[in-house]
């Protein structure tokens, strides 16, 4: 049997002697390697003695309090090694002591085996925390290439492309599932983070979820997690149209989102990308364009659909329009009228601010919003000269999912847009 | 197109400006008779006139101050420094005097003059004939840097800085003089002040420097592609104050890793402030630690041995662009 | 008016509305530290008079009365003294630093002498363009110890410049005596060693001091070159508001206080026969009205926004914002040649 003697250690330049404070092992303890077993002061400091091995304390050799000189023994161990090890089938031969863990007061348990990695996460990199917060990784899952292991960008993009994608939506046919059917995980299960739990305060409003509001959480939270959003914003001159307008009787004028919308679906012909819906492993580029109208409802936002919007003329987008927000506010939209679309534009009217930047409605890939409309100061060229003149105007900004959609078309399709309401007579 | 060097394009820019422009004269030490020390402006006496080529006494306070009152009373000087070293002594006309003119006046003065002159290491010029002198003023409101490596934007930054009406100060690099040629257009051009310029298409590493570090820098990633299969960017500031921290964002979010690249040395200079702005704008763009190369903090030596020793070079990048992609 | 009692009324003004920014800065509408001209009145006016509203000064911070008798309305310059967003500066600034280009008044930086050099580079856009235009710069004989005096007067003799520096002897720089800052008795001595004249006058004798300005104008403008015109006076306060002056010599004051160029003046007028009283007592009704319109309007002036700390550094650049290229390059970037510049070609 290998007995280990433990001696109190030389514990600074100038120290010759130590007190021992405390014992936090017992004779008979069973000791991992590095484990406390003892507490010792000198005049410069106080320290903490480790095992030097794993094993079972045989015997203390000084008594608690007692000071004794720089390479004193003052404990001994039995060697682990000497230990049968323990058999696949279970614990048989147990040692000649059953081992007790230590009962120290204060005693710190001994660390588990594991690696130290496994208890935080690995070192990484401000991007890769980046990343990983925005893609919901557990760092901890990723292996790092960097030095001393470190997580690079390299590892968890590695890791993102290997990982099950999300949950994919289903392919078009035969019948395109609605916004309401795509059916995720609630956004808590999205991420690690965990709101704080909640603490009722006098004059607290708790308000449960309806059906209809937990879906929309739902799908925002689902396109906002598998959607990179890019935003670009267009300044729209409306003067074209605004003299389009008056030149219409007031009976059948078309409302300004008629001339935005028949612009949108106009401009989809050159740029057909947005068009689109996204699949699990590619994307569809749709021919017929059934546009979505966000509109707001007291229940909330909902978002009907004006199929075949690329046929309609603008007193046609403009009766459909009409007849849709008519239906959505009576509550009357069924399924049908919801489901199929293909590109969305969203109008808050009046009080729409100057911008704003919509949530692409999954699995399309983009939206259309517009801002207030507005008098604006604009810059025009009269007779060769700048001037400025008052003109009603309107911001657009699109959404897109990144995914699929690549800025130059992007820009394009929003650009396209501009030009044609500021270009009229808007063919029809 | 023709091909031109560094130092012809100085000279074309100086030319044709004052061809353009009958308020545009230049004042300094040896520059009309002799052309400059350095030649820079060989030529400009016999088609300008003394009135508009002037030689001064060895006065740099006067000469940076005389070119402020010339370019408030309507002029616009270029006031040539023999050596950039020289600028210290009049170091208070820059920072004192023409910094803060426009300032004191509310903004009912303009001062366009432009103060240019050689800088940089590299020729055994030795410790007054060696420094880069721009993190002097990058740090001084009122003025603003720039620093070219290109013949192109030699000719081109110094059209912008004499059309500019603002007092600008214009390093020029004299390793650069007669080395680097460029093919420039036979028509009228500018750079603008404050923009960056891709010098090299990379996706992983990003190398952000200026003026004599750059020819360095695309030598460094040049063997970093050969040697280690790693494509760096290159990205040349070229304009130091204002500098273009779109550029180095934009190029941040897209590499992730950045190896900051200077003649001059460390401590306090351009790229500490590029750090920094990185740091706190685009922290979380960051895969590793940002790194620099610079010069050692000691006055630029004598002996070419010692010089090497402080000075960056394109070995000394390389290794410390591995160290930093396997970080 | 005529020119004796328009100088008059000059001399007066100049010392009323000192005395009224001492008064104001004891109040605490004025900040930061005030410098007083007393006494050297004949100077600033003498210097000033005759200059036409082409030629440009280079004042200093004792010559606050320069800048009223060329041309700074008495409005503006208050407002600037207590400054609000109306003044030359627009707050950035006190007296001392800001000018007024509009009028021909360069403003200061507190390095002194350094406008030296700045009147160099009027003087030859004077000259190289043939305008008839004179710069005048004042300093101290202090401030002739710095390299930038030498230098200055060194070029404008090379070039014969149309500049005149003007050297206001006030016998103490700070606390140093003339003694103790220079080994000659005048210092226009120092002009034969640059190759121009140099004139010394009595600084407290308006009529010297004119005669002596008339001269060295005259020569500018004949494109002679430069002069060095030494005013001999004393500096009757301290360096500025904060000093008391206590290392002078107590006889030199009594001394040169008999010597006040306003009393000298006064005798002058009384002798020439005119009623002084009376116009003493007029002259002082109307500047106290001015000065009273100046004080009231300042007082009004809104102070300025705190950001304005950040306006008017450059012509072309506002800090903050991105960069300073024109609106047309901005837009198309890919335009923009540097960008599509290869590597240089090195060899």
């Amino acid at each position: 049997m290998a007995l280990k003697t433990v001696v109190i250690p030389q514990l600074g330049e100038s120290v010759a002697e130590a007190t021992l404070t405390r014992w936090l092992v017992s004779e008979g303890d069973t000791v991992q390697r590095d484990q406390t077993v003892a507490e010792v002061s000198t005049d410069k400091a106080d320290t903490e003695l480790p095992a030097p091995v794993s094993g079972r304390i045989t015997r203390r050799l000084v008594a608690e309090g007692s000071t004794v000189a720089v390479e004193t023994p003052i404990l001994e161990i039995e060697e682990e090694a000497q230990l049968p090890a323990p058999s696949p089938q279970g614990p048989a031969s147990k040692p000649v002591e059953p081992a007790q863990p230590s009962q120290a007061i204060g005693a710190p348990q001994p660390p588990p085996a594991a690696p130290r990695e496994r208890a935080g996460e690995p070192r990484s990199s401000p991007l890769v925390r980046r990343i990983a917060r925005e893609k919901g990784v557990d760092l901890s899952q990723v292996s790092g290439s960097g030095s001393g292991g470190r997580v690079t960008k390299r590892d968890i993009l590695d890791h993102l492309a290997t990982r099950a994608p999300p949950p994919p939506i289903r392919a078009p046919s035969p019948a395109r599932p609605s916004p309401r059917e795509a059916r995720e995980p609630s956004p808590a299960q999205t991420g690690e983070y965990k709101p704080p739990e909640y603490r009722p305060l006098e004059g607290d409003q708790l308000v449960p979820f309806t059906r209809r509001r937990r879906l929309i959480a739902e799908h925002m939270a689902y396109s906002k997690r598998v959607a990179p959003h890019v935003g670009c914003m267009a300044e729209v001159d409306l003067f074209r149209v605004e003299l389009a307008r008056r030149a219409t009787p007031a009976d059948d004028r078309p409302s300004y989102l008629a001339y935005v919308a028949r612009a949108l679906v106009t401009a989809v012909r050159d740029y057909p990308i947005v068009n689109a819906t996204v699949l699990a492993d590619g994307y569809v580029i749709h021919r017929e364009i059934n546009l979505g109208l966000a509109v707001d409802t007291d229940e909330g936002l909902i978002v009907p659909v004006i199929r075949h919007a690329g046929e309609l003329s603008l007193s046609g987008l403009t009766r459909a329009i009409a007849a849709a927000a008519e239906k959505a506010r009576q509550g009357k939209l069924t399924a049908d009228d919801l489901a199929y679309g293909t590109i969305s534009l969203s109008n808050p009217g009046a009080r729409g601010n100057s911008w704003g930047m919509a949530v692409i409605a999954q699995p399309q890939v983009a939206i259309v919003r517009m801002g207030e409309i507005i008098k604006r100061p604009v810059v025009v060229e009269v007779g060769g000269a700048d001037a400025i003149a008052i003109h009603p105007t309107v911001n657009l900004v699109l959404s897109y999912d990144h995914r699929i959609v690549d800025g130059v078309p992007a820009n394009g399709f929003l650009r396209r847009i501009k030009e044609l309401l500021e270009a009229q007579p808007l063919a029809e | 197109m023709a091909t031109v060097s560094y130092l012809q394009a100085i000279r074309d820019a100086m030319a044709e400006e004052m061809r353009r422009d009958p308020d545009v004269v230049v004042m300094g030490e040896d520059v009309a008779e002799l052309g400059g020390a350095f030649l820079a402006t060989e030529g400009l006496l016999a088609e300008f006139g003394a009135e508009r080529v002037v030689d001064t006494p060895i006065s740099e306070s006067l000469l940076v101050g005389a070119g402020v009152g010339a370019a408030v009373a309507g002029l616009r000087p270029i006031v040539e420094m023999q050596f950039a070293d020289f600028i210290s002594c009049g170091f208070d006309q820059v920072v004192n005097m023409a910094a803060t003119t426009r300032y004191r006046h509310g903004g009912r003065a303009k001062v366009p003059m432009v103060i240019r002159g050689p800088g940089g290491a590299g020729v055994h010029g030795s410790i007054f004939h060696s420094q880069d002198v721009e993190a002097w003023f990058t740090r001084v409101p009122g003025l603003k840097v720039l620093a070219p490596a290109t013949a192109y934007d030699a000719k081109g930054l110094l059209k912008s800085a004499i059309r500019d009406d603002d007092p600008v100060i214009f390093l020029e690099h004299k390793r650069l003089y007669r080395r680097v040629k460029g093919e420039l257009p036979d028509e009228d051009f500018t750079v603008p002040i404050g923009r960056a310029a891709t010098r090299r298409r990379g996706g992983d590493l990003l190398v952000v420097t200026y003026g004599g570090a750059l020819e360095w820098s695309l030598d460094a990633a040049d063997r970093l592609a050969r040697e280690a299969h790693v494509e760096a960017e290159v990205l040349d500031l070229r304009s130091l104050l204002p500098f273009d921290l779109e550029a180095v964002l934009e190029a941040v979010s897209r590499i992730n890793r950045v190896l900051l690249v200077q003649e001059d040395r460390l401590t306090g200079g351009v790229m500490a402030e590029i750090a920094a702005r990185i740091a706190e704008d685009a922290f979380d763009q960051l895969d590793a630690p940002i790194a620099r190369v610079a010069a050692a903090d000691t006055p630029t030596p004598f002996h070419p041995a010692l010089e090497q020793f402080v000075l960056p070079s394109a070995e000394k990048i390389a290794a410390r662009a591995q160290q930093l992609l396997a970080w | 008016m005529e020119r004796d009692l328009e100088l008059y009324y000059w001399l007066l003004l100049v010392r009323h509305f000192e005395r009224r920014v001492e008064r104001l800065h004891a109040k605490n509408q004025i900040v930061g530290s005030v410098y007083s001209g007393l006494g050297q009145e004949a100077i600033v006016v003498g210097c000033t008079y005759g200059l036409a509203r082409e030629d440009v000064i280079f004042p200093l911070h004792r010559d606050l009365g320069a800048v009223l008798v060329k041309g700074v309305p008495q409005r503006l310059l208050m407002a600037q003294l207590l400054g609000k967003e109306t003044g030359l500066s627009r707050g950035k600034e006190g007296f001392l630093h800001a000018g007024d280009l509009e009028q021909g008044v360069f403003g200061a930086t507190s390095m002194l002498a350094s406008t030296l050099p700045v009147a160099c580079g009027f003087a030859f856009k004077f000259k190289v363009r043939r305008e008839s235009r004179v710069a005048v710069a004042f300093f101290g004989e202090g401030a002739s110890s710095r390299g930038d005096f030498h230098e200055a007067a060194n070029f404008a003799g090379i070039h014969k410049l149309p500049v005149i520096f003007v050297c206001e002897n006030n016998r103490y720089a700070y606390s140093t005596p003339l003694s103790a800052t220079m080994a000659i008795d005048d210092l226009a001595d120092r002009a034969a060693g640059y190759g121009f004249q140099g004139l010394t006058c009595n600084g407290n004798d308006l009529q010297d001091v004119l005669e002596h300005m008339e001269r060295s104008l005259q020569r500018a403008r004949d494109g002679a070159g430069p002069t060095l015109l030494e005013c001999k006076t004393y500096r009757r306060l301290g360096h500025s508001d904060h000093d008391r002056a206590s290392y002078r010599i107590k006889e030199e004051v009594p001394h040169w206080e008999s010597r006040d160029p306003i009393r000298l003046w006064e005798s002058y007028l009384q002798i020439k026969g005119y009623d002084l009283p009376k116009e003493k007592a007029a002259l002082e009704e109307r500047i106290k009205g001015e000065i009273d319109d100046a004080v009231r309007f300042a007082e009004e002036c809104p102070e300025p926004k705190p950001e304005e700390a950040l306006a008017d550094l450059y012509a072309t650049w506002t800090p903050g914002t991105p960069s300073i290229v024109a609106p047309e390059s901005r837009e198309q970037p890919s335009a923009e040649p540097g960008q599509e510049e290869a590597a240089p070609t090195l060899h």
